[in-house]
Formats: C-alpha cells, structure tokens, sequence
C-alpha cells in the first residue's frame, strides 16, 4: 500500500526538487505536486479507475510493487504522458538510457521529476 | 465452473483447457465474500501470509495466477494417473529471474510452468519438454506514440504490412483499419511469451526482443515462433437480467511454439474467434 501523503508536497521523501517559486512560475513552470497530479490521473486512465480508486497515488507510489502495473500499461502511461505534456518530454529517449533496476524501481516521483526537468529547461 | 470445483475441489478445476493446449481462468469472484472462498479453497497457511502482506491489486493477480497454475499442474498429473488432488497440494514457487517452478504430490519434476494474467484473465502454459512462455494482454486503444515506444521501424513495418491495406503512411496507425490494436497488442505479447519462455521475462527491454515475421496467426521472435490467439470475454459482474448489451473485453493470448514453424494443416482445428486476425 501506498503510505499516506499528509506532509506538504516539497517535503515528501522521494518528492522532485522544489523549484524556487511557491507561485506560479511566469516561464510556465508546473507548480510543485503539479506534475505528480497529472501522472496519478493518467494512471488511472491507463491501468482504470477500478483498480486505483482504493489507491493513494502520490510521489513514492510504485509502478511495479504498488501498482502492479505490466510493462505494457507503463508503455501506454509514456505515451499518454507524452500526449499531454508534448515534443520537450522525450520519454523514448529517456527509457532507451535506463537500466533494469531503474525500470524496476520506477515511481510515480522519478517520471515526474523527468518531465518536470525537461519541462524547466 | 465454480459449482462443480466447490463441491469436489480435489477431482476439479475453475480453470479450463483450451484446445490449443493452455489452461483459461476468468476471475469471476470479484465480490470479497467469493473471493475468500478462492483464498481459502486455492492457498495454505503460508501462501496465505504472503497474499495478505499485498495490496489489493497485487492480492487479484496473485490469486489469478496461483489458481490457474494450479489448475494446470492438477489436470496435467491426473491425465498422468494421479490420485485426486486439492490446489493445496501443489506448490508454485518462482526462482531469483521471476520464474514459476512447481511441485506437487506425484512426480512434477522436469514440468516446465508459465503464467499470466491481465485484467480478469489468467492463463498458464506447462510443457514436459523445455521451457514454455506464455502472456495474454487484454486489446485497448493505444496510438502511435505506444507503437513508436514498443517497436522498432522494421517492427512496425511488419505491423503495418500484417493489415495489407494501408496505401498511405506504411507506418502510422488507420482509422479503418479496425485490428490495428489487436496486432500491435499481439506484437507485444508474443514478445513477452518468448521472454518468459527464455526465463528473464520482458525486463522493460521490448529491443531484446525483435519481432522479424508475422506469419498467419504466428509471430516469430528472435528464433522462436509464437502462437496467438483472440479472446472476446464479457467483463464479470454482468447482471443477467439487465436488457442491454455489455460489450465483451478483447484479449491477446500468446505462447511459444517452439523453434520451428507448426504445421499450417494443424490434425485439429485452432479455435482462434478471429481466424487470420493478424494477417
């Protein structure tokens, strides 16, 4: 099970960095948890809403251990999450690098901490 | 299916032989009060501490996959002339790559074991004759940003050549083009089977694994030729006296055949619903 998320987001282990602005950021910068929010969605759009309605979805969730999730719905959660946040996300280049372990141990903090680099630079 | 089971668990199985020689388990106990029966009926004490310690999720695939295998290993040690035998009675355990192994109370040395499952769909493989891999993937909607993560150009060429009637982009994913979706999820799935047949399992690395022919309803991966066949099965918890259709969920079950081709004038018939789905 997912442990439960009570702390603010910028201090949840495993969290992406915070970045410096608590508001908005006038660049288009997602504000923190932003990302994190939008990744648990499409999760549940991948895998369905059946199978994540009892589940708290949060940074440290993991694909494999919490979510049970098959490499061909974390295939489809790269592909969605690359519809949504577009061409600056290059997730095949991204898991082209990765090895085994980091597959294996892939949580919901680590994809958004990806995008969120990718989308800050 | 389950009333049979319930009332002789030691001579019978939910779980069912399909023609093409691999056993089906559709979780029909989707309610907790018939899914404790599964529990108590398919697990002993041990198995059952482990399937307490998981998440709600990760309890349902196990289940799926400990019954079928069960099944499986019961059918296949009676068809030997074993003596009647509770699921308890055979152990699924997996190896350091992941690998099922099982024992039982009769000989089951030397029986080589595959499982898996997605969504309300269990299925496992065993072969007295070298390893043997098996996957099902239920069919969704996916695009071409899956089919550019999964596949290689040459892999979705042969995707896309399978269908033979695309006169534009040989690549790209057609709106009339209806099976596009279930060859691109028989793609997938024939290279999970051929991994697991190979003992590491997929390990998120597709690329291992070419796909280099697509032949009738046979893929060939690296060297070695993989089965498919469709599934068309109604969700559980349809209620029979609702009027209106429920439409039924697509599946994909692929398993290895073997290093050589299988006879195309096969003695009987494979019952594929979609003969030729992939071509």
């Amino acid at each position: 099970m997912t442990q439960p998320h009570t702390s603010p987001p910028s201090s949840r282990p495993g969290a992406p960095p915070a970045t410096t602005a608590d508001a908005a950021d006038p660049s288009g910068e997602p504000r923190p948890g932003e990302v994190v929010a939008t990744v648990a969605q499409l999760v549940g759009e991948v895998i369905g809403e059946e199978y994540v309605a009892d589940l708290d979805i949060g940074p440290d969730t993991s694909f494999s251990d919490d979510l049970e999730m098959e490499s061909i719905e974390f295939v489809a959660l790269a592909e969605a999450l690359q519809l949504r946040f577009g061409e600056r996300v290059d997730f095949v280049a991204w898991l082209a690098e990765l090895e085994l372990d980091d597959l294996i141990d892939m949580t919901v903090g680590r994809v958004a901490a990806f995008i969120e680099d990718c989308l800050s630079r | 299916m389950l009333w049979p089971f319930l009332r002789f668990p030691d001579e019978r199985t939910v779980a069912q032989r399909q023609r093409s020689g691999w056993w089906l388990l559709l979780e029909r106990w989707t309610d907790s009060a018939s899914r404790e029966l599964m529990v108590r009926r398919y697990t002993d004490a041990d198995e059952r501490t482990d399937y307490s310690a998981r998440n709600p999720l990760a309890q349902r695939s196990w289940l799926l996959g400990r019954a079928v295998a069960k099944d499986a290993v019961r059918q296949h040690l009676w068809a030997m002339g074993a003596p009647p035998m509770y699921p308890v009675e055979v152990q699924v355990g997996h190896d350091d790559a992941g690998a099922p192994h099982v024992s039982a109370p009769t000989e089951a040395t030397g029986l080589h074991l595959s499982i898996a499952h997605s969504a309300h769909v269990g299925v496992a493989r065993l072969s007295t004759e070298g390893p043997v891999g098996i996957d099902v993937e239920q069919v969704k909607p996916r695009g071409e940003g899956f089919s550019a993560l999964a596949f290689t150009d040459a892999e979705r060429r042969i995707l896309a050549r399978a269908s033979d009637q695309q006169p534009g982009d040989p690549v790209a994913a057609n709106d009339d083009d209806p099976d596009f979706d279930v060859r691109l999820t028989a793609m997938w799935a024939a290279k999970e089977a051929a991994a697991k047949a190979a003992g590491t399992g997929l390990q998120g690395r597709p690329g291992d694994w070419m796909i280099t022919e697509a032949v009738g309803d046979r893929i060939r991966v690296n060297d070695t030729w993989v089965e498919v066949e469709v599934l068309d099965i109604a969700p559980p918890g349809g209620n029979p006296n609702r009027t209106e259709r429920i439409e039924p969920d697509t599946y994909v079950v692929a398993w290895t055949a073997g290093p050589q081709v299988p006879a195309a004038d096969h003695p009987h018939d494979r019952p594929s619903q979609r003969p030729g789905a992939l071509t």
